[in-house]
């Protein structure tokens, strides 16, 4: 009789077998029944194909196919009254794509940029845009093009209120050259020297009112027009990406690569049967290896980022360990099949909500959703911010990871003692099983990193 | 593989510059031409020049991919894809503006350069990539699915192939259904860019099931250089192949990948211009792997051992069995087979 609890046994139970000289009728009674397993098996085997072929065009497709701010936060620098109503009126404009506040000085704005509390920032009495190409590829055209748009709404505003004024001059002018006529004509008209005076001294005065109002008009309008155009905006890339990394992608890449080796770690480990003290050594030296060999190829031989290497370092060890923890303590005691959970949550929704393939703040909320739960999204964004931002604002990635790493850890320790107790063992599904998921894996991550 | 990944991804993607980037000059009059014979020598490798005589060729050869932009001396005019290549198309108009200039210079007449996107991306798809995701859900899902067929299946040919082909229709259909239903990434050409996926699908399960039955498991990873680690950096799909390192540009006319990559961009935004080559690269990998699959047949059988051992006792002939990894099955995978519990955990025999 087989044991039906064994979650990875597939057997059916069937009559007894026939007698042993009855060969032929042996294997017509076995051949269909291993017919039924083997179909059942490739059945549910391919689903992890339709895994991939809806997984990959939703999450992807739904990230990069039209990027728009979603609350993405700008600051206009400035602390007059004019600034302020400035701010409230754009910020009610923009709805939920920009969240726009104020700040009193260029300084200040520097300093949000730097600390990732802010994607940009413009002075309207200059006309310069902050922003910065390491928050992402697309953040810096969107910023520059938003404050571009509201600089020209800027100057479209003031050329009407200055167009307002000359007309208003012109209007003057027309008014005082009317007056100035009618002065002249009752100056033909006098009935005596001293009334033709008056009454032309009268229309001098009113000439000369209107050539004074009219030159205004001419000038008023020349601003108007000129304001129209509106103020050309200079930018400054406050957080620039390296010189041997101008598109900013290798952070992701090199991301990759760690989550990568953190998942093979875990897989394998879990798999194999080895002593506690092999699993944990290998559990940590592993991923610390392969994070150094990555960091090595990355400052010492590409030099593709700027700075020392010493945070990002510990940051992407962090993210590696993570990584094989989790797997492992899923995969312990779970089970196999969790392979399939970990391959879709760390890789693919972790690599897609990190923002380094598109900001979460340019993406659908879905993302920033998971971004705040996963893992792997908040170690890639913590590795990009201390590459670049020098860590700031990744407490709660980091409090996100040490949760993962404390469960994955918890997982391992409860389902190896289990495991040991549990008679007959969970019997290990296929080597090249795990092997195929592992290389789908990574070729599911690979093409993941080419759209950063 | 944890490492071979960001090397080679950052070897070809982390500093994308002009390398023998294919562009048209316009040159009417016989000063231009000269103009345009000395600007090769100027440029180096960064771009392979060609001299037309019309805007028209110009214009027609940039709305065909043969070139990633063009320059006509006579006005100065830029002319773009952008559906070629959001990076190619910002690079050919930064590089062209600052041969304009130079021209300008040289010749005395200042020109400012007006630029003409002729293939602009639309704004449901302004990066460019959905196309990248919609072929990738059919790379993987026929890579994976061959390998598991061969790792657990025991198919006869003529349904494997069957299943393949099932496999390759729907993951045309769902990857096409997402994307244009789903998102509205796409808009015309939804039955060509699904036959695409489609075919894509199925030459990569041919050519893993071939490679499968020739050198085992083995596969698995040989299939995943192939087809992603190598195809995606040379399909020029991210970075354009005119900007990546002079490797991958040698071998991207030999892959699949790059191949389904380039055809299904075609398809979506050039009018299926161009296509023929790609059709022609998926065919012969398609032939390749029925070659694999037929010399993998051969060494099976030729394991399954000669009648001489079957005459003196030796192990019993394999029933068709097709993959020469079979015996590595481990009895979780089998254990079905037992029908009974006197078949015990030894599996198929």
């Amino acid at each position: 009789m087989s044991d039906r609890s064994n979650e990875n046994d597939v057997t059916l139970e069937l009559p007894a077998a026939p007698e042993a000289d009855a060969a032929g009728q042996a294997q017509q009674t076995v051949k269909p029944a291993e017919s039924i397993d083997r179909r059942r098996l490739v059945t549910g085997a391919l689903m992890l194909p339709l895994m991939f072929m809806i997984l990959m065009p939703a999450l992807f497709i739904g990230l990069v196919h039209a990027p728009a701010p979603n609350h993405m936060k700008v600051a206009v620098i400035g602390s007059s009254q004019s600034v302020g109503k400035m701010v409230s009126q754009v910020d009610a404009q923009t709805g939920d794509g920009f969240d726009v506040t104020r700040v009193g000085s260029v300084a200040g704005a520097k300093g949000l940029i730097e600390d990732q509390k802010i994607r940009g920032a413009y002075n309207p009495a200059t006309g310069d845009v902050y922003d910065s190409s390491a928050a992402g590829r697309q953040t810096k055209p969107a910023v520059d093009q938003f404050f571009a748009q509201l600089a020209t709404q800027q100057g479209q505003q003031k050329a009407q209120q200055i167009g307002a004024q000359a007309k208003q001059a012109a209007a003057q002018a027309q008014k005082a050259g009317a007056q100035a006529k009618q002065l002249q004509a009752k100056a033909q008209a006098a009935q005596s020297p001293a009334e033709a005076q008056q009454y032309g001294a009268q229309a001098q005065k009113a000439a000369a009112q209107a050539q004074q109002a009219g030159t205004q008009a001419k000038q008023l309008q020349a601003q108007a027009q000129k304001a129209a155009t509106g103020t050309r905006t200079t930018t400054h890339d406050v957080v620039a990406t390296g010189a041997n990394d101008p598109l900013g992608a290798s952070a992701l890449y090199i991301g990759i690569g760690a989550i990568v080796g953190g998942l093979l770690t875990g897989v394998i480990l879990s798999i194999i049967p080895v002593g506690k003290m092999f699993k944990i050594l290998a559990g940590f030296g592993l991923p610390i290896l392969v994070s150094i060999l990555e960091l090595f190829f990355a400052y010492g031989m590409m030099d593709l980022f700027p700075g020392n290497s010493f945070v990002p370092g510990i940051t992407l060890i962090s993210l590696s360990l993570v990584t094989c923890w989790v797997t492992m303590g899923l995969t312990t005691a779970f089970g196999p099949s969790m392979l399939i959970v970990s391959i879709a949550f760390l890789v693919i929704v972790g690599v897609t909500s990190s923002g380094l393939i598109m900001p979460t703040y340019m993406a659908p909320g879905f993302f920033h959703g998971m971004y705040l739960v996963t893992p792997t999204a908040r170690g890639l964004y913590a590795f990009k911010s201390a590459i670049y931002f020098g860590s700031h604002g990744t407490l709660w990635d980091w409090l996100t990871m040490l949760i993962a790493f404390a469960v994955g850890l918890g997982l391992t320790i409860l389902g190896t003692i289990r495991n040991a107790r549990r008679t007959p063992p969970i019997p290990p599904q296929p080597a090249e099983m795990t092997e195929l998921e592992e290389a789908a894996a990574v070729a599911a991550v690979a093409a993941a990193g080419a759209a950063a | 593989m944890a490492l071979t990944l960001p090397i080679l991804y950052v070897t070809a993607f982390h500093k994308p510059a002009p390398n023998h980037m294919p562009v048209d000059v316009v040159a009417t009059s016989a000063q231009q031409q000269q103009i345009a014979s000395g600007l090769q020598a100027r440029v180096g490798n960064v771009l392979d020049i060609t001299t037309v005589s019309s805007e028209a060729q110009a214009r027609s050869d940039v709305g065909s991919m043969d070139a990633r932009g063009a320059l006509d001396l006579s006005n100065g005019h830029i002319y773009k894809a952008s559906a070629g290549s959001i990076i190619g198309s910002e690079a050919v108009e930064q590089v062209l503006t600052r041969v304009a200039g130079q021209v300008g210079q040289q010749t005395g007449q200042k020109v400012t350069p007006k630029v003409i996107d002729l293939k602009p991306l639309p704004s449901s798809d302004v990066a460019g990539l959905s196309l990248l995701f919609l072929a990738m859900g059919g790379i993987l899902a026929g890579f994976v699915s061959a390998s598991l067929v061969n790792l657990v299946g025991r198919l006869r040919k003529p349904r494997e192939i069957l299943l393949y082909a099932g496999i390759a229709v729907v993951a045309g259909m769902v990857t096409t259904l997402i994307a244009y239903a789903g998102y509205g990434a796409f808009d015309d050409h939804l039955v060509r860019a699904g036959l695409v996926v489609a075919a894509g699908t199925f030459t990569v399960s041919l050519v893993q099931t071939g490679g499968y039955k020739l050198i085992g498991p083995v596969m698995v990873y040989a299939g995943v250089v192939l087809f992603v680690f190598l195809g995606i950096p040379a399909s020029g799909a991210a970075v354009p192949i005119d900007m990546t390192p002079s490797f991958f540009q040698a071998i991207s006319p030999f892959l699949p990948t790059p191949a389904m990559l380039d055809m299904l961009r075609r398809v979506l935004y050039f009018n299926s211009v161009g296509s023929g080559i790609d059709i022609l690269t998926l065919a012969v990998w398609a032939c390749i792997a029925i070659g694999l699959m037929w010399v993998g047949h051969l060494v099976a059988d030729r394991r399954k051992g000669s009648p001489a051992d079957q005459f003196i006792g030796g192990p019993a002939p394999r029933d068709t069995s097709d993959s020469p990894r079979h015996e590595a099955l481990p009895e979780t995978a089998v254990a079905g087979a037992a029908a009974s519990g006197q078949a015990g955990p030894e599996g198929a025999r």
